[in-house]
């Protein structure tokens, strides 16, 4: 189905006389105030898709695959996101920025699809930065999603990096525990989080001795 | 991939058709080829159907204006809702908004209902002091989760039986194929479920009402084929309906957040029964 069906649909927000661009504007600034490194809006258009997701993420090529709820094949599917990417205008990026104690830096999607995230996974030291970054990515989503919602832009939908790190270990063969919290991350869903980023401004890769986790929210 | 899979999941990506598919296909099937719709006069008696239950109102809609799309079922399960793979009347058990699209299609008549109660002060004031607590731990709460379902469950099963009598009515009238879509996730296996399981047993479209304590149907448990296949029906939401814009093209407002509604001291829900 492509985008809406019905006649007289209008944007997907509740008071149709909302002041969308300062509402963004300040979804912007309040992402920043919750802990983003810095935020940056851009058109839904702007949001790259890899043309190879759909078929990496369900290719079975990771030895980790199938052991999240919030990663593939288990999660939606990338030509299930780009349908629902169709219908919204507007998209806020969002960037936390974390020292990075290895030479190289890091930056979400630059390496190829999430082995990266399962390799800095393993490593205590890595870890022990990256896993405090990713919260605080998914703490800030979290809150923009809440945000929008409370002003009215009821299908806003957030999403983070790298696999859910909201449990220990995420059991597949039950319902996930985490309800209204867990969600995917943009490379699960089959962003080119690069060209996104790109895209917004911003470089594609975190310098030397940094990590860069980057999440957005679609608003409308 | 060798871990074990919830089978929600697997429904999820297989798409297999669940009980609300086959509601709709039965009641397309039934209705056939005809393309009578309810005459002014119906449509009116059907409204005083529904108000006739206590419904607030009720109004009659054109299902061009009725607005359907893949990302309001989108928020359903990202992030997953408390009952996304739990209730057989949710996702992903209900119809994807395209398969919905496609049953509305049979359709060019439908009827909005909307229930309303006053608020308990009590309730008002809990909404108050946590509306700045996150919602994904606050539902976990059994005080919370104890005064919301006391509250709101009585309205959702009197919205339940409105969408029940404006379609049992078009029924009578020969619309054979009107089907009713309430809001929210099924509550007929809720402990609020009581009172309306016995009014189902009794003109036989349930088994016995069962322990008044709930032991035996709450909650909705989708291991085991639904007690109440004639009676369950879909949320507008579960089925991809974008309930604000389809009120809005109704006349009728929904606003947010929720917590809007405090002021007036009043909780709303609506329902939707496609008529023919």
């Amino acid at each position: 189905m492509d985008g809406a069906r019905a006649v007289g649909v209008s944007l997907a927000v509740s008071d149709p006389d909302a002041d969308v661009e300062g509402d963004v504007a300040g979804f912007a600034a309040c992402g920043v105030e919750r802990g983003a490194t810095r935020t940056a809006i851009v058109a839904a258009e702007a949001v790259a898709l890899d043309p190879g997701a759909p078929e990496n993420a369900h290719r079975g090529s990771c030895s980790c695959e199938g052991l999240n709820l919030m990663s593939p094949p288990l999660s939606a599917h990338p030509t299930e996101f780009a349908g629902w990417l169709v219908s919204y205008r507007t998209a806020l990026l969002a960037e936390v920025v974390a020292p990075f104690p290895a030479e190289d830096g890091w930056a979400q999607g630059g390496l190829g699809w999430r082995c990266e995230w399962r390799r800095i996974r393993s490593d205590p030291a890595l870890w022990s930065v990256v896993l405090p970054a990713w919260r605080r990515l998914h703490e800030v989503t979290m809150w923009l999603e809440r945000e929008c919602m409370r002003r009215g832009y009821y299908l806003a939908v957030g999403f983070g990096a790298g696999d859910c790190e909201l449990c220990e270990v995420c059991v597949t063969s039950e319902l996930c525990v985490e309800p209204y919290a867990a969600r995917p991350s943009l490379e699960a869903l089959g962003v080119d989080v690069r060209r996104t980023r790109e895209a917004a401004g911003w470089s594609g890769s975190a310098p030397p001795g940094q990590v860069s986790l980057s999440g957005i929210v679609l608003i409308l | 991939m060798d871990a074990p899979v919830h089978v929600a999941y697997d429904r999820a990506r297989n798409r297999a058709k669940g009980l609300a598919h086959r509601l709709f296909e039965e009641r397309i099937a039934a209705k056939g080829a005809s393309r009578d719709v309810p005459s002014p006069e119906q449509l009116r008696s059907l409204q005083e159907a529904a108000l006739a239950t206590g419904a607030l109102r009720a109004t009659s809609i054109p299902t061009s204006s009725v607005v359907v799309e893949e990302r309001v079922t989108m928020k359903c399960h990202i992030p997953p809702c408390e009952v996304f793979g739990r209730n057989h009347l949710c996702p992903p058990y209900s119809p994807t908004a395209t398969e919905f699209a496609a049953y509305l299609a049979d359709y060019e008549v439908g009827m909005l209902v909307q229930v309303q109660d006053r608020l308990p002060e009590g309730f008002k004031d809990l909404v108050r002091e946590t509306d700045g607590e996150w919602y994904c731990q606050l539902f976990r709460e059994k005080d919370w989760e104890r005064a919301y379902a006391g509250t709101m469950m009585p309205l959702w099963h009197r919205l339940h039986l409105a969408v029940m009598a404006v379609e049992g009515g078009a029924q009578e009238l020969g619309y054979s194929g009107a089907v009713g879509l309430a809001g929210s996730d099924c509550g007929l296996c809720s402990i609020e479920g009581y009172a309306e399981r016995r009014v189902l047993h009794q003109v036989g479209l349930g088994p016995p009402a069962g322990d008044v304590e709930g032991t035996v149907f709450t909650p909705c448990d989708v291991s085991q084929p639904c007690p109440f296949p004639e009676a369950a029906r879909p949320a507008m939401e579960a089925v991809g309906i974008d309930v604000v814009r389809t009120l809005r093209n109704a006349g009728w407002e929904l606003r947010f957040p929720a917590t809007s509604y405090l002021d007036e001291g009043v909780a709303q829900w609506t329902g939707l029964v496609l008529l023919a």
